[in-house]
């Protein structure tokens, strides 16, 4: 009989906390990585699920294309986001303005959510990995006095364009203008809406 | 007289030439040698380094690091100087090849690349005497030394016997000093006190 009572206390006690943990762990689900297998997660970023071929200068995003991903990104997610923003996206895809976005370098569909799109990891060679470690963190902690550390995860940023590549698509450009016929980035609402 | 003409107009015409030619290279701060001292601005060209990087499979992060993590909360502002810090480091992103003492440079490591004027970067105890000076200093702060020299400029006069024409002088310094001295007499500062000089040209010689 105490045992019955013992089972029914642990199974009040214990419910509200396995329904707490499954809450955290929606919380923590990458949309991203969602919209694979479930497209009406598109729905957290587009007004509608944009169907192939459908074009929109505003991408059909919920928000300003400059301020869609800030809902769930901070504006500085990665060091140099800052200091992109502003400037003229002229090769790629850019923002209500022609300017530099998050979607300018990163695609935010992985690969297989959209027909013939490929994304890519990011690429850090051992050189940059040991520069990082043991120059620039010691540097920012003893000049700004910040705790920083090293993050190396180079996979789930879905670069447009393999690391170098996607930095040579604006940066080389004005050296070597046939290096690649890159069409202006309204063109690519074509490409980058659906 | 209208050849003298025709010459004197060619001549305008190719001095014109010239002229902007020149003008038009010193505009282009690529192909210029470094004009100030330490500006990485001036001093760094993409195009000369686009070579090296591309063999040794470099990507753009190895100048332009984005990949910190901050472990704190912290302001716009504040994330915004650690970003900047970040992505563009400084002069320690040439060092790091450059002039690496502890890893050892991957790149040429001649200081006078960026450095025009090497007393900007030459610590203010390395003046006059400084070699007699120096074991005092290297006792006290080894570690002090190894931010600019690796331990085998230490060896190269330490332990090598052939020591005075390795960093010192030649064999037969004597008879040509005098033209190194009147160039550069600063230079001769860094390891003798002018007494030294004295003792040959005024007192008539060391005593042997």
């Amino acid at each position: 009989m105490i045992i019955k009572y013992l089972l029914i206390i642990f199974m009040v006690v214990s419910f509200p906390t396995f329904l707490l943990s499954q809450e955290e762990e929606e919380e923590e689900e990458n949309p991203h990585v969602e919209m694979i297998d479930d497209e009406f997660v598109c729905l957290d970023c587009h007004t509608d699920i944009p169907k192939k071929g459908q074009t929109s200068p505003t991408y059909f995003l919920v928000d300003a294309p400059s301020e869609n991903c800030l809902g769930c990104h901070d504006e500085t997610q990665h060091a140099g986001a800052k200091e992109h923003e502003g400037q003229k996206a002229e090769h790629l895809p850019g923002d209500e303005n022609g300017n530099i976005a998050c979607f300018t370098c990163h695609d935010p569909h992985p690969g297989g959510v959209i027909e013939g799109r490929t994304v890519y990891d990011a690429q850090l060679s051992e050189r940059s990995k040991k520069f990082i470690e043991f120059i620039v963190v010691p540097n920012l902690k003893e000049e700004l006095g910040h705790e920083v550390k090293p993050e190396f995860s180079t996979t789930e940023v879905y670069l447009r364009e393999p690391s170098n590549e996607i930095c040579i698509t604006c940066h080389e450009a004005p050296i070597k203008k046939d290096w690649r016929n890159h069409p202006p980035w309204y063109k690519f609402t074509d490409m980058y809406t659906y | 007289m209208n050849r003298t003409i025709a010459i004197i107009a060619f001549s305008i015409l190719i001095l014109g030439f010239i002229g902007c030619r020149t003008q038009s290279t010193s505009d282009g701060s690529e192909d210029m040698k470094a004009k100030a001292s330490g500006d990485l601005k001036v001093n760094y060209s993409h195009d000369v380094h686009k070579n090296v990087m591309d063999k040794e499979e470099f990507d753009c992060f190895v100048c332009h690091p984005m990949n910190v993590e901050v472990e704190e909360e912290l302001s716009l502002e504040e994330m915004i100087k650690i970003s900047n810090k970040s992505f563009f480091p400084g002069k320690e992103t040439c060092h790091f090849c450059h002039f690496n003492p502890q890893a050892g440079n991957i790149a040429p490591n001649q200081c006078d690349t960026c450095h025009i004027n090497l007393a900007d970067i030459q610590p203010k105890n390395h003046n006059f005497n400084w070699m007699s000076k120096h074991a005092v200093f290297s006792k006290a702060d080894g570690e002090s030394c190894e931010s600019c020299h690796s331990p085998v400029f230490c060896q190269d006069c330490h332990k090598r016997r052939d020591l005075p024409t390795l960093r010192v002088h030649d064999r037969n310094f004597r008879f040509v000093h005098g033209i190194e001295v009147r160039a550069n007499p600063r230079a001769c500062g860094n390891c003798h006190q002018v007494t030294f000089c004295d003792t040959c040209h005024i007192k008539g010689g060391y005593d042997y």
